[in-house]
């Protein structure tokens, strides 16, 4: 006969599903008070999530100290706060994006934000936990309301790309359980946390179901991450996406999916289970040269900068095979830096978005290069905005991501991966030829024609300030980064990574 | 006054970004005025200099990345000093001499822009903070070679961009891996170039990281076979970017040899002391021939300038203070006359829109003027004594010889090579019957051009004839150099390499 | 006595640059007077420390610093010892003249005050060159007087480049860049020795280097002499590096008489003589000094006899000369080599005026064949130009005599036969084709049309060039008390001959000579003797100087330009290719990579499953370190 289940609400610990709470909260606000009252301007939504972001993200920094909750299942480590702080952040600066002067019907509807706070809700509890099943629940509830985002552009291409997207996410969501229940099946349990401890307890016996569980695991965030081979949805769902949705994708999801991987792996790493660093090792070279190679000859900027985010996302892969402190707070760093300029250069192209269409072939991308011929002399300022981010994505000191590579590569030759730093090298050497195709139309190309039509017509006060803010983030990112790394590193050291 | 050196890196920063503001018609005036305050900012460093004082002066602290050990340290000592100064000496000319027209505000922010990063270069103590000067002076370089260039611009421009980029970044994992080491043994971060100098790394760990450095320098200077983008690069730039170009950025990566490469890796240098040299004979021999087979005047300097890197170089790895005093002077010389020769080049090109020596010929009897002063740039470049360009070449050649007096004789067949295409330049374009119509009634130099030229020739013959002043402080500091170099020397080879270089008569 | 030194030595400077003043602006008289003057009062001065300076103490003066790092450290340094006070003396005398003279001469040129600045700039870089106390300083003078020289041979630059049978100096401009370019070749030469010199002894200055330079290895002082006499043999024009000197006669007449006779290619020998405290360490490259200069004159000699440009054969009578010259300094003759030097330049430099004179009258005609019967027109110009011939030729009592035949007698009293003989023939051609050059173009017929009218040049010119002519004459009585000055700082030497061997030498030498002058004026008083080198055959190798021009033509200039194209070639199409290459490659393999990105989506999911199957393979088949 069993027990009365009683439970002590202190063990509980409820304050850790604070801050998904208050997300999960503003959506059905939203949805509720659609109900009640119609056609509300889409501008009071985006301000209603704005708000419920920062409530948040206030709620996120009450952190002391690693602390679990909810049976256990809850687990908000340093790692967890930084990542969702990060999500919280990079979400907080795309809802404003909603409010550009040109139409997009997407807006119209409330449910777009609804959907957006949820899909926030689910990437938090990804990082916040190290419970397999959760890791799954918060992975499928965002990925799902992503893919219905991505619909809402509604048009085919981006149907096309949310059917996609969908379909391959089923096959990775497959590639997770699988994975999942093998381990569990080794272990008995689906907490990283036990199933470190019982792997190093049996030695890592049978290696055989060991490595499989990683491959399957692997094949899953690998999806996720945009790993080579697994990253062929990516530039046509990007390409499908709204600019800023492709921007805060390359992002958000990304990290989610970095945390997992970090309390995934870096156990088998630093039980030196060589397989796994070596595995890792390739994929991460092979992704970042690989796609640095593609998007080389790319003629949309739009595609150029998916290829380019993969191959960044590939740059910080590396720091979990190395998985020193130094590496994984330098993934960290490297994320937020690449955040804002990343998110900057999207909004760039978001509002030089423009119905007709420019350039050799005209039917197919909204954003090709010469679009952009001779920007300097229409626009200086934006065409200098816009060569900053390149520069500082093709790791141009002193801009900000030029801190993130730096101390990437130096976590990397201080524990010893030359080569991998020599390939890290190589790539930025290669990538920095795309970024500055763009600075050269911008810079050395004579202005086109139908110029008049492009860039920040009438933009939003809003937009601008975005812009601004990512800008000015990028350009004195000199000054952020010490700080930064003193949080970081604080925070990645109390969780032990 | 202990904040010049942060003023006179972002005053012209500060300039550039107000330069927006500035009437287009007026943008000019306001680009001399500011290039001139920073000329004279620069003078009062050396005013301010102590040639008593071993070790850097000016010295500024702050923290950039305190975890980390990266700071914001700025200094000089007698190697910098004098490259400040030329650098905006050079600036100021150059812009003097401006002729362009279209969109001439943004050409004035980016010089402006590319000055504080010459400046930075050379004043930059910590060596991240160098790196990101190295660097940054790429893009408003890429932008003038880009935006007010010839036909292949871009080209041109992309090219230059991508292969000096690529090289610094060998560099980076150099910089990188050396304070590794660095932590490791002294259990702290630093990227001070004065602590650098001070810590010895071990032998092999010295072979690495010479080469690492050796490549982001070797690309700049540049050294065979890493040179083609000059050519190409000084070719398409105006004359603007071509003076700037070779007076300065090229001396970047010599002074990265100076400052990195022989104090840090001293058992290093000497070992690939010879390797080294024997590519600057490659230098100056081979691409002295390509310079007598160019038909077009500014390749023809454009190559000459690779030759004279060579010269540099080879002065650089004597090892003694003969040779790196002299070839430090040859930078400054170099840098006068060959972007005075750019300029002059320029002139012509404004009024005929062609560099093709065959277009010319007998200009001396149109253009007596011009004529002369090209005359006097040439006979520095082939480095007559009691012009500016003599003494560092003498001191260069006299230094590297007690190395090896076989290199150094086939170098010295530089003082053949260069008189050859020089003036065999000089006779297909100046001397001869006017053929060509076109040149029939071509206007002397203007009063402007005469402006920007002459300040040049009188330091070349003042100079010339009176050095001491430069080489006084130079010197100094090359010798407290070598006596550190010899000190933290780690192999007998080196050691035994740094006394026959510095011992005159039979060697101990 | 010092502001003498810097008088002498800046007077000219001013000069030039005064002159330069006017250089763009048209012909201005006083520019002319002016220069003139001032290398008067730099002459006076000269003389002034002639008379003042005996014996021991020579003036020394240390003007300022020049330059000074690591270990090295010179200064501008002056010095007016016996020697360079000779020079000093004979190149201002010669050179005031010659300024005299060009004001006649270059009456009507539209570059006179560019000439008069480039001409004392010249005089200038002489002065440094012989005055200086270190091997430095000397090479300021060299390479000064050597871009002068560019400069003045180069003077009608706009003159345009002919094929070599039309002129065998193709142009002025042309001629200018040879000999820049050769003298180049030997500087460097020259350049290493110093080299040597600096890091065996730590200094450069003549007092500290003669003194230490007995305590070197033999070898060292060897690879020193050679070193430093390559230099020599550029400047001083001797075989191989002797071609650009015939060339440089495109120059004005005024400038071949000052520069490329009397001045500086004798500083070739100037620098053994300055330099006789190591050469005397190392007789045996003073032999091959001697030998080389004994070929020198007989080869020379040769060339003259048939050439027949004015200019040209006195060039070659030059060139000859000086190989006498080095004769004398290579067997450890000094003063007799100075001794040589000083009457050359007198008779030499007047010759040359003489020349001048005859092609102005002529229109600038420069072959003698065109010429004859000058002399009834021109009567003061042939008077002199026979003296200055005669003296050349070495007859008693003219300078010639005296210096010439004291070479012949070491050359013999060394036990030199050989060498001996040949310069003994030298001197029979010497005569010869000096005489030659005369009767061609004094004596016999017309050879020019009557649209010429040959005229006296003017009274001031004819008595500038007296003073020389003067000299040409006397000089050789000053013998021994030249011997006696210079020989306070030279070493002694007496060719030591038996009274009755002396005898014998002097009349053999006499002997050649005058039957040199003989046949010459036999033969071309009826007629020409040039035919008899057609008929032995050699007359074609002479007159295209043994075919050496041509040979450095199509052996070594042209291919150095197929060479330098060839660098290029490589330079563009292999190395920079390889550069592009690389970027390309990269590039290709992106535009390869696309077909991964079908946009296909059952292509996306093999992908993925795809992958998935690598990496179960890898973790069946893979597994390092376990």
């Amino acid at each position: 006969m069993l027990d009365p289940i009683s439970i002590d609400m202190a063990s509980l610990n409820l304050a850790t599903l604070l801050p998904m709470s208050i997300i999960i909260l503003g959506a059905l606000a939203i949805i509720v008070i659609d109900l009640v009252v119609k056609d509300l301007h889409k501008s009071f939504y985006v301000v209603i999530s704005e708000l419920f972001i920062l409530l948040a993200l206030g709620a996120v920094f009450g952190y002391s100290g690693e602390t679990r909750g909810f049976f256990d299942v809850m687990l908000i480590d340093g790692i967890a706060v930084l990542s969702e702080g990060i999500i919280l952040v990079a979400s907080a600066l795309f809802i404003p994006l909603a409010l550009t002067s040109k139409r997009f019907h997407e807006y119209s509807y409330p449910e777009f934000f609804a959907l957006f706070l949820f899909m926030i809700a689910g990437f938090q509890f990804m990082v916040a936990t190290d419970n397999l099943i959760l890791i799954f629940i918060g992975l499928e509830t965002a990925s799902l309301a992503l893919y219905t985002l991505i619909a809402m552009h509604n048009r085919e291409r981006s149907l096309e790309a949310a059917i996609k997207y969908f379909t391959m996410g089923a096959l990775a969501a497959g590639f997770f359980v699988f994975g999942a229940m093998i381990l569990y099946a080794l272990t008995g349990s689906v907490e990283i946390h036990k199933i470190s401890e019982v792997l190093v307890t049996k030695n890592f016996e049978p290696m055989a179901g060991v490595l499989t569980a990683v491959v399957f695991m692997l094949a899953a965030l690998g999806f996720k991450l945009s790993m080579v081979p697994f990253q062929t949805w990516v530039p046509d769902v990007y390409e499908g996406a709204s600019a800023p949705l492709a921007g805060y994708m390359s992002v958000v999801p990304k990290i989610a999916g970095l945390v997992v991987a970090m309390r995934l792996f870096e156990f088998l790493v630093h039980a030196d289970v060589v397989w796994v660093q070596n595995i890792l090792w390739i994929v991460a070279v092979v992704t970042m040269t690989l796609t640095n190679i593609m998007a080389l000859v790319q003629e949309s900027v739009k595609r150029m900068l998916a290829y380019s985010s993969i191959s960044h996302a590939g740059f910080v892969m590396s720091a979990i095979l190395i998985g020193t402190t130094q590496a994984n707070s330098a993934l960290f760093l490297y994320w937020v830096l690449f955040m804002f300029t990343n998110l900057g250069a999207f909004t760039m192209l978001w509002v030089s978005r423009h119905k007709t269409k420019v350039g050799e072939n005209k039917t197919r991308f909204d954003h090709p290069y010469e679009k952009f011929s001779g920007m300097v002399k229409v626009m200086p300022v934006n065409a200098l905005i816009m060569g900053v981010f390149m520069l500082s994505l093709a790791g141009m000191p002193p801009f900000s991501l030029f801190w993130g590579k730096l101390y990437l590569m130096s976590s990397a030759i201080n524990s010893g991966f030359i080569v991998l730093a020599a390939i890290m090298a190589l790539n930025s050497a290669i990538s920095v030829y795309y970024y500055l195709k763009l600075v050269v139309y911008m810079f050395l190309r004579e202005p086109s024609k139908n110029s008049s039509i492009v860039y920040m017509k009438g933009a939003p006060i809003a937009l601008k300030a975005i812009i601004g803010f990512s800008a000015a983030a990028t350009l004195l990112g000199t000054f952020m980064v010490s700080p930064l790394l003193e949080i970081i590193t604080q925070y990645v050291k109390a969780s032990g990574f | 006054m202990n904040s010049l050196l942060t003023l006179l890196i972002f005053f012209p920063a500060a300039a550039a970004l107000f330069g927006y503001m500035i009437e287009q018609k007026n943008i000019r005036a306001y680009g001399i005025t500011i290039t001139a305050i920073e000329f004279v900012l620069s003078l009062a460093l050396w005013l301010g200099y102590d040639g008593s004082i071993a070790g850097y002066q000016f010295v500024e602290h702050a923290s950039i990345v305190a975890s980390y050990g990266i700071n914001y340290d700025l200094g000089i000592d007698g190697i910098s000093l004098f490259l400040i100064i030329m650098s905006t000496f050079m600036t100021m000319i150059a812009v003097i001499g401006l002729t362009v027209k279209d969109n001439l505000k943004n050409l004035i922010i980016s010089v402006l822009v590319l000055e504080m990063t010459m400046v930075g270069v050379f004043a930059a103590l910590d060596v991240i903070l160098f790196y990101i000067f190295w660097e940054l002076s790429l893009v408003p370089m890429l932008y003038i070679i880009g935006a007010w260039g010839a036909k292949l611009r871009i080209y041109a421009a992309v090219k230059f961009f991508l292969y000096t980029f690529a090289g610094s970044l060998v560099m980076l994992l150099g910089i990188l891996y050396a304070a590794y080491l660095y932590h490791d043994s002294t259990g702290m971060w630093s990227f001070s170039i004065a602590a650098w100098q001070a810590f010895s790394f071990t032998y092999t760990d010295q072979l690495w990281l010479f080469s690492a450095f050796f490549f982001g320098f070797a690309i700049k200077v540049p050294m065979v076979p890493f040179h083609t983008w000059l050519p190409y690069a000084h070719g398409q730039a105006p004359t603007i970017g071509s003076v700037i170009l070779a007076a300065v950025l090229l001396k970047m990566g010599t002074y990265g040899f100076v400052r990195f490469s022989l104090p840090m890796f001293p058992d290093a240098s000497v070992y690939f002391m010879i390797p080294v040299a024997i590519i600057a004979l490659i230098m100056i021999v081979y691409t002295a021939l390509i310079a007598y087979a160019q038909e077009d005047m500014k390749q023809v300097i454009a190559y000459s300038s690779v030759s004279h890197m060579g010269v540099i170089v080879l002065g650089t790895f004597a090892m003694n203070s003969e040779g790196i005093t002299g070839s430090l002077f040859l930078m400054l010389s170099h840098g006068i006359v060959s972007g005075a020769l750019f300029m002059l080049v320029g002139v012509i090109y404004d009024r005929r829109h062609t560099k093709m020596m065959s277009e010319f010929g007998g200009l001396a009897s149109v253009m007596p003027i011009y004529a002369t002063i090209f005359a006097v740039m040439l006979m520095a470049s082939v480095g007559l004594p009691l012009t500016i360009g003599f003494v560092g070449e003498f001191l260069s050649l006299l230094g590297f010889f007690k190395v090896s007096p076989l290199i150094t004789a086939i170098a010295g067949t530089t003082i053949i090579f260069g008189a050859v295409y020089m003036l065999s330049l000089y006779k297909k374009s100046f001397f001869g019957p006017l053929t060509n119509e076109k040149n029939a009634n071509l206007k002397d130099l203007t009063s402007q051009e005469l402006t920007a030229l002459v300040p040049l020739v009188a330091l070349v013959v003042i100079l010339g004839v009176y050095p001491k002043p430069m080489l006084d402080p130079i010197d100094g500091s090359v010798k407290t150099m070598i006596v550190n170099m010899d000190k933290k020397a780690v192999t007998q080879e080196a050691k035994d390499m740094f006394a026959k270089a510095n011992t005159i008569g039979k060697d101990k | 006595m010092e502001k003498y030194v810097y008088i002498a030595l800046f007077a000219p400077l001013v000069g030039s640059l005064f002159a330069a003043i006017f250089g763009a602006s048209p012909k201005k008289l006083f520019v002319g007077i002016v220069t003139s003057g001032l290398l008067f009062v730099s002459w006076l001065a000269s003389i002034t420390l002639l008379m003042n300076v005996h014996g021991e103490h020579t003036i020394h003066v240390k003007m300022m610093d020049w330059i000074a790092a690591g270990g090295f450290d010179l200064d501008f340094g002056f010095m007016a010892d016996q020697v360079s006070i000779i020079m000093m003396v004979t190149v201002t005398t010669v050179s005031t003249l010659v300024h005299v003279y060009s004001i006649g001469y270059m009456d009507h040129d539209k570059g006179f005050n560019r000439y008069f600045s480039y001409l004392s700039a010249f005089v200038f870089s002489m002065m440094i060159l012989v005055m200086s106390d270190n091997f430095l300083g000397l090479f300021i003078g060299w390479e000064g007087v050597g871009v002068c020289s560019w400069l003045l041979i180069g003077h009608w630059y706009f003159k345009e480049d002919v094929s070599t049978d039309v002129n065998p100096a193709i142009s002025p401009s042309y001629a200018a860049n040879e000999a820049f370019v050769m003298n180049r070749i030997a500087d460097l030469g020259m350049l290493i020795g110093i080299f040597m010199i600096y890091w065996h002894l730590g200094s450069l200055n003549y007092d500290v280097v003669f003194a230490n330079i007995g305590t070197l290895s033999g070898g060292t002082i060897t690879a020193i002499g050679i070193f430093l006499f390559i230099g020599a043999m550029g400047k001083s024009a001797q075989f191989p590096l002797h071609t650009w000197l015939a060339n440089a006669m495109e120059g004005p007449t005024p400038v071949s008489a000052l520069i490329h006779a009397a001045t500086m290619v004798t500083a070739g020998v100037y620098l053994v003589i300055r330099s006789n405290e190591i050469y005397m360490l190392i007789p045996n490259v003073g032999y091959f000094i001697a030998c080389l200069g004994a070929f020198v004159a007989v080869f020379a000699a040769s060339m003259a006899l048939v050439n027949m440009e004015l200019k040209r054969i006195i060039a070659y009578s030059t060139l000859s000369q000086l190989g006498y010259m080095f004769v004398a300094a290579g067997l450890g003759a000094y003063w007799i080599a100075l001794f040589h030097l000083m009457a050359h330049a007198f008779f030499k430099s007047v010759l040359f005026l003489g020349a001048g004179n005859v092609m102005h009258a002529m229109d600038d005609e420069r072959y003698i064949n065109k010429m004859g019967g000058l002399g009834k027109s021109m009567p003061w110009t042939m008077g002199i130009m026979t003296v200055a011939s005669t003296a050349l030729a070495g007859i008693w009592p003219l300078a010639g005599f005296f210096s010439k035949d004291k070479i012949l007698e070491t050359a013999f009293a060394e036990h030199n036969y050989i060498l001996w003989v040949m310069l003994w023939m030298g001197a029979g051609m010497t005569a010869y084709y000096s005489f030659r050059l005369i009767m061609m173009v004094f004596f016999g017929k017309k050879n020019y049309g009557a649209e010429k009218h040959p005229h006296e040049a003017y009274t001031f010119v004819i008595i500038a060039m007296l003073p020389l002519a003067v000299l040409a004459v006397i000089a050789g009585f000053f013998e021994h008390s030249f011997m006696h000055y210079v020989t306070q700082v030279l070493p002694e030497y007496h060719p030591h001959v038996s009274t009755g061997t002396f005898i014998f030498l002097l009349v053999v030498t006499l002997g050649i000579a005058l039957s040199g002058i003989a046949l010459a004026i036999i033969k071309f008083s009826k007629g020409n003797f040039d035919d008899f080198f057609r008929k032995i055959g050699v007359h074609k190798v002479l007159s295209n100087q043994y075919f050496i021009p041509q040979f450095y033509a199509d052996k070594i200039v042209k291919p150095y330009g197929a060479l330098s194209r060839l660098a290029w070639k490589i330079d563009m199409k292999i190395v920079d290719a390889t550069v592009d290459m690389i970027a390309g490659v990269i590039y290709k393999t992106g535009d390869k990579a696309r077909w991964m990105q079908s946009g296909n989506l059952s292509n996306n999911l093999r992908w993925m499953v795809f992958g998935l199957v690598i990496l179960l393979l890898l973790a069946v088949i893979y597994r390092p370190g376990m």
